[in-house]
């Protein structure tokens, strides 16, 4: 049996998720669709389940924030299949979940990605993030949880577009593609938007790995060289995006620690990594994707797409300058390989 | 998977998954792959004078010159014992560890 996506739907509080998550529920692209909800609102029922999650939380052992297991989550997507599986409900192509605003979307992926039956059944199929254009900016500055949830998003959904000047959505559309350049930003008026702009958003097989990485640090990379993230301003919680780039093959072996370390000692900040990384002695690329300490098992492609092998990594940070990063890789390198560090061995 | 919380679950630790490669082969080659890794961890501990040694292929030992040790199911656990034995943080963006390597 082939796993059930996930749609998730964060964003701020009133940037219109529930009014587009109902919109959503009427386009029959969306397929039937199980939704769970934090609270019970306006959603039309109609043929769609819908339930009902609490905030129950369990903070694991090591106290870390981003690896909190939501509990809630799973009792509840666990009890939806066995509901399913017991023909008390009916079958269901998709689930959505709509998390509150002040939701932080990395205990949830953690969730989803770490409970060996909720990732048996299920598989994270998009992200977006609803961001609301009349007081966007406002939050993306003041409100951390605000600024994650668009780091971390694979579409972001502008709402009430409509409701202001072009100038200031521009600023907004800027805003956004400094904390996240490679996010699709997509205009939302009067909470329409057809089902097929957030779904079969994450790549189910090796060429689509492949195409989404190239995309992803290309969109980065542009926007790095644009200048736009050297402006040296202090918005939105010193978030930003940079793509890092390496002529050699990386020590495999090396790069797995130097990147467990990262997230060890900084994970609270490093909001996403995504890479295409030339792995010594591999014959293709490796592809690594991750949203802050939550890595996705690294998926190894069979050839290069052209003759460009070089390994392109992109991170979204927080108060982690690029220069930092690019220096501390190099010399995990360096110490690898034996140029440094050799009469230690 | 988590980096941090590997340990709790039954998947492995993502940093510690085989490479790509037929099932044959891929046993052995992830042995020869985690005897790397702790040759790789001494040369990145040794100036916080901590060293790691292998432990039937289900686990790190990680020691003080003084002679104290700690099982370490996975890197995350490995990294935050580390900090504990070497009471003080280890961050790889902290030039101070970088430079430690070239002494």
């Amino acid at each position: 049996m082939s796993k059930v996506p996930i749609t998730l739907i964060t964003g701020f509080l009133g940037s219109g998720k529930t009014t587009l998550l109902r919109e959503l529920l009427t386009d029959p692209a969306l397929g039937e669709t199980a939704v769970l909800v934090n609270e019970l609102g306006e959603i039309a029922l109609d043929h769609h389940l819908l339930s009902r999650i609490d905030e129950r939380t369990v903070v694991m052992a090591s106290g870390c924030v981003c690896c909190t297991i939501r509990a809630d989550l799973a009792d509840e997507l666990r009890d939806l299949e066995a509901r399913r599986s017991r023909g008390e409900i009916p079958g269901y192509e998709r689930v959505a979940i709509e998390t509150t605003g002040l939701a932080d979307p990395a205990p949830i992926l953690s969730t989803l990605l770490t409970d060996p039956m909720v990732e048996a059944q299920y598989r994270i199929d998009g992200l977006v993030t609803t961001v609301d254009a009349v007081n966007g900016i406002a939050q993306l500055h003041s409100q951390p949880e605000a600024a994650k949830q668009a780091a971390v998003a694979d579409r972001l959904l502008i709402t009430k577009s409509d409701l202001v000047e072009p100038g200031e959505l521009a600023e907004l559309s800027r805003r956004l593609a400094r904390i996240n350049p490679a996010a699709r930003q997509i205009e939302v008026r009067h909470g329409r938007l057809p089902a097929s702009e957030v779904i079969g958003v994450a790549a189910r097989d090796d060429d689509a790995v492949l195409r989404e990485a190239l995309r992803f640090s290309e969109a980065v990379a542009a926007h790095d060289a644009s200048g736009h993230v050297h402006d040296g301003s202090a918005h939105d919680h010193r978030i930003r995006a940079f793509a890092l780039s390496f002529e050699q093959p990386l020590d495999w072996t090396m790069f797995g620690i130097w990147l467990s370390m990262l997230l060890a000692a900084r994970g609270e900040d490093v909001l996403r990594v995504k890479g295409l990384l030339n792995a010594a002695g591999s014959q293709g690329p490796v592809v690594v994707n991750g949203v802050q300490h939550v890595i996705h098992p690294p998926v190894h492609l069979a050839a290069w797409p052209d003759d460009d092998h070089s390994s392109r990594l992109v991170l979204i940070v927080r108060e982690i300058a690029a220069d930092d990063v690019e220096r501390s890789l190099l010399a995990f390198q360096d110490l690898a390989s034996g140029s440094i560090g050799a009469s230690n061995v | 998977m988590c980096s941090l919380c590997g340990t709790l679950y039954s998947t492995r630790h993502w940093a510690e998954a085989p490479g790509a490669g037929g099932e044959a082969d891929a046993r052995r080659a992830w042995l020869r792959d985690r005897l790397r890794r702790v040759e790789l961890l001494n040369r990145i501990l040794r100036p916080l004078a901590l060293s790691v040694a292998e432990w039937e292929g289900t686990a790190y030992v990680l020691s003080t010159r003084t002679g104290e040790s700690v099982l370490c199911a996975d890197l995350a656990t490995l990294f935050s014992e580390a900090e504990r034995l070497a009471r003080r943080p280890i961050d790889p963006l902290d030039p101070e560890l970088l430079e430690g390597w070239r002494a």
